[in-house]
């Protein structure tokens, strides 16, 4: 499952981060595979996504999110 | 006495931290502040004595790591990396936050690789604590192995102690490079040892980051020859570094979640809401803008009287002549001109500081991202885009966070269209000359005339991006990915600091101008050619069937135009006539070429001279004639088309300076110019045939 198919609320662990432009960011970031994340809000239109993860609130854009794969 | 050199130190770490606070608070600066990552976006220097010793310190922007994705990271990198640079500090300070000890931690690691002798200084220990996050320094100290201290940087706590550790010599030296698998070692080992750059992570970052490395060549000869991937080198990295901070990170954090997230989530749920949350912020500035003219009114009221007070006693003191003329008729009521405006500017910052301070501004940012998108900006430019409603200089600088080029270059070309604070005096003005100051419902009319011209800056903010999206090229990839901070009680000093240091340069740099444009416009409206010396006998022989009152003042403005002044305005009249502009509009014109606020100061000076009672500016522009049309000068077509004119015309040098010094391209700065004035002459010249 990708991270951008999630709904507000639910929550998991990130198991990969596919290849892509942003991929090496995303792990700066504290996206790395075995982080717990919840999902706190998802901005209409399909604007961004604000995560939980590890503690620390961050937002990304769907086009993103979708690179990410969670379980 | 001070004779030792100065010791260098420099304040390093993650966005939002309390870097600019405690640089204050060492100072005594008053930089600007505010709960949101990027507010500091420049290198800036400042000097302190502390027990008799002399520091030097630079604030600098946050960083998120050390491979740079925008310009103010760059910045700060490069700064670290050129460890042979003059401006290169003996020591820094490291600062971490309780509140997001993870991430920053992750930006220490990389640091102390770069071996610079550093403590680290934690801060906000106490505002974790209240929010269910407890960090363990004793621990901490144990762990790191470097000198770690706790700060409150807003109370000035272990200072003492940070700068105990900042006098001893700390030395650092190479540690395990734990941030390369084995066998990947000994390739960066070779391609360290024909370079004279030692430091093993430095030619890290510089095999692994496209902006780091000057010698582009030889690297990539380098990765080709070995075939390496540098790519996952990178990625490598950061995995290897979260894991080394897990493997400490439980002895030092304890969180109890429960309370963790309570505070700013359950916040969130309401001002993130799908529907409120909108509302909720077109509310925020709707009641921002209100309150403008809502408290304002009393204390400018006030303001008013007290200058013309001034100058009816000055008029009486002071000994008839052209020295007391140009105190009395020309500097106090320009002067008066920018006083005036000084409560409704600071209620503008200080509700601006407040919305920076509380973390409000990030969550901004992602609610209006996608449709931000739309217009080739990003989220991240409406903070840009909110700050040009206070001034478009800081602005334009704090464009430095958006990543993507093209994006940051259209946040920067559209941001002089929104409504600044010096366009609020031209506005205030124009508008109490065609509204009439009378309330609809609770709200007052004058002040949504206000709200429109906002309005209407925001709306043509929208319509240049979205046109200059479909023309410039689309460059490298976009995307938006920020931390959100926690939510904070607004510091009420940052708030004040950055209220008083905004109204302070707006009374300054507005001053300044004005008393210059005062003195010289009231010197050309006092003096002229053959035409103006003779004015009285040219009038006494042309009108001799006029009274004794009649004649007086037919001479004052006969004077008045044939007065050097007068013939420069004359000889631009023709170009503005179509525009519903007098010739003396036109020099209110060309004089507040270099700054707007101008404006009211000249009006005010060209309008006084001659006249013998003391009114307010708006009374007299009320019953100012057009000589020409023989129709109010200020009609109402005209004053829309001032409206729009000073709506959309870049009117400001220090404008112009920033945008060449953020794009370095004069074609960028000249276009923004060039289509700014077009459409303010353009905008004015239709209102007005159409409104006549
Ligand atoms: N409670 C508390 N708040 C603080 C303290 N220090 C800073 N803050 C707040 O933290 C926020 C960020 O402070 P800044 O000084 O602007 O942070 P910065 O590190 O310079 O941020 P950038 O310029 O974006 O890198 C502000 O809202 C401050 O009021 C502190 O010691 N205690
Ligand atoms: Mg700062």
């Amino acid at each position: 499952m990708r991270l951008s198919d999630l709904k507000s609320n639910e929550f998991g662990v990130i198991k990969e981060v596919l290849e892509h432009h942003l991929s090496a960011k995303l792990i700066e970031f504290g996206v790395i595979p075995g982080a717990q994340f919840a999902i706190l809000n998802k901005a209409p239109f399909k604007g961004p996504i604000f995560i939980e993860i590890d503690n620390n609130r961050i937002a990304l854009r769907r086009k993103e999110a979708a690179f990410i794969i969670v379980e | 006495m001070i004779k030792q050199e100065p010791l260098k130190i420099a304040l390093v770490g993650n966005p939002n931290l309390g870097k600019t606070t405690l640089f204050n608070k060492l100072c005594g600066l008053k930089q600007h502040t505010g709960n949101y990552p990027g507010v500091t976006v420049d290198k800036k220097k400042g000097e302190f004595i502390r027990s008799n010793k002399k520091y030097v310190v630079t604030d600098l922007p946050g960083i998120n790591s050390l491979y740079p994705t925008s310009k103010d990271e760059e910045l700060v990198v490069k700064y670290l990396m050129n460890q042979q640079s003059n401006d290169f500090p003996d020591k820094i300070v490291l600062m971490l936050s309780a509140l997001n000890l993870k991430r920053n931690l992750y930006l220490y690691e990389q640091i102390r690789d770069l071996n610079i002798p550093m403590v680290v200084a934690v801060n906000m220990v106490d505002v974790g604590a209240k929010r269910g996050v407890f960090v363990d320094i004793e621990q901490l100290k144990a762990k790191l192995d470097v000198p770690v201290v706790q700060i409150s940087a807003k109370s000035g706590e272990g200072f003492d102690e940070l700068f105990s550790y900042l006098n001893q010599p700390l030395k650092i030296s190479e540690r395990p490079q734990l941030y390369i698998q084995q066998e990947d070692q000994e390739y960066l080992k070779k391609f360290a040892d024909v370079r004279a750059e030692k430091n093993l992570y430095i030619n890290f970052l510089r095999l692994t980051d496209v902006s780091l490395e000057a010698d582009k060549s030889h690297k990539d000869a380098f990765i080709e020859g070995n075939n390496l991937n540098v790519r996952s080198w990178k990625k490598n990295a950061s995995i290897l570094r979260y894991k080394h901070i897990k493997s400490y990170l439980n002895d030092v954090l304890t969180i109890d979640k429960a309370k963790a997230t309570d505070f700013t989530s359950r916040i969130d749920r309401i001002l993130l809401h799908p529907v409120f949350g909108y509302l909720i912020f077109l509310a925020i500035i709707f009641l921002i803008f209100q309150s403008i003219f809502w408290i304002a009114d009393y204390p400018m009221g006030w303001i008013e009287s007290l200058f013309e007070q001034i100058q009816v006693s000055l008029t009486a003191l002071l000994p008839e002549g052209y020295l007391s003329r140009l105190v009395t008729e020309g500097l106090v009521p320009g002067i008066g001109g920018v006083v005036i405006f000084i409560p409704q500017i600071s209620i503008l910052f200080f509700f601006f500081s407040i919305l920076e301070e509380s973390g409000y501004m990030s969550r901004i940012v992602y609610l209006t991202d996608r449709l931000m998108q739309g217009f080739g900006m990003s989220g991240k430019s409406i903070v840009p885009l909110i700050s040009g409603m206070a001034c478009a200089i800081p602005a334009i600088m704090s464009a430095r966070t958006i990543e993507n080029s093209r994006e940051r270059l259209i946040t920067i070309l559209v941001t002089p269209l929104l409504t600044c604070s010096a366009r609020i005096p031209v506005y205030v003005l124009l508008i109490a000359l065609i509204v009439p100051d009378k309330d609809i419902g609770i709200f007052n009319q004058q002040g949504l005339a206000l709200m429109a011209m906002y309005l209407l800056g925001v709306l043509m903010t929208f319509i240049v991006a979205f046109i200059l999206k479909n023309i410039m090229k689309p460059t490298y990839k976009s995307y938006l990915l920020m931390e959100m901070p926690e939510y904070l009680t607004p510091g009420i000093k940052n708030v004040l600091i950055s209220m008083w240091t905004n109204v302070k340069s707006f009374i300054w740099n507005a001053g300044k101008i004005i008393v210059a444009t005062t003195i010289v416009l009231f010197v050309l409206v006092t003096n002229g050619g053959e035409d103006f010396k003779n004015a009285e006998s040219i009038v006494t022989e042309n009108y001799p069937e006029l009274s004794e009152e009649e004649l007086e003042n037919k001479i004052a403005s006969y004077e008045q135009e044939n007065s050097y002044l007068g013939t420069i305005g004359k000889a631009i009249e023709p170009a503005i006539a179509p525009l519903g502009y007098d010739w003396k509009i036109g020099i209110a014109l060309i004089s507040s070429l270099a700054a707007r606020e101008v404006f009211v100061g000249t009006i005010s000076v060209i309008y006084s001279v001659g006249s013998e009672e003391i009114l307010p500016i708006r009374d007299r522009l009320k019953a100012e004639i057009n000589p020409k049309t023989g129709l109010p000068a200020f009609s109402f077509a005209t004053c829309i088309s001032l409206l729009l004119f000073y709506a959309f015309s870049l009117q400001c040098m220090s404008t112009v300076a920033v945008t060449y010094k953020e794009t370095k391209s004069l074609k960028w700065t000249l276009l923004q110019f060039g289509y700014m004035t077009l459409l303010a002459y353009f905008m004015a010249l239709i209102a007005f045939q159409l409104l006549k």
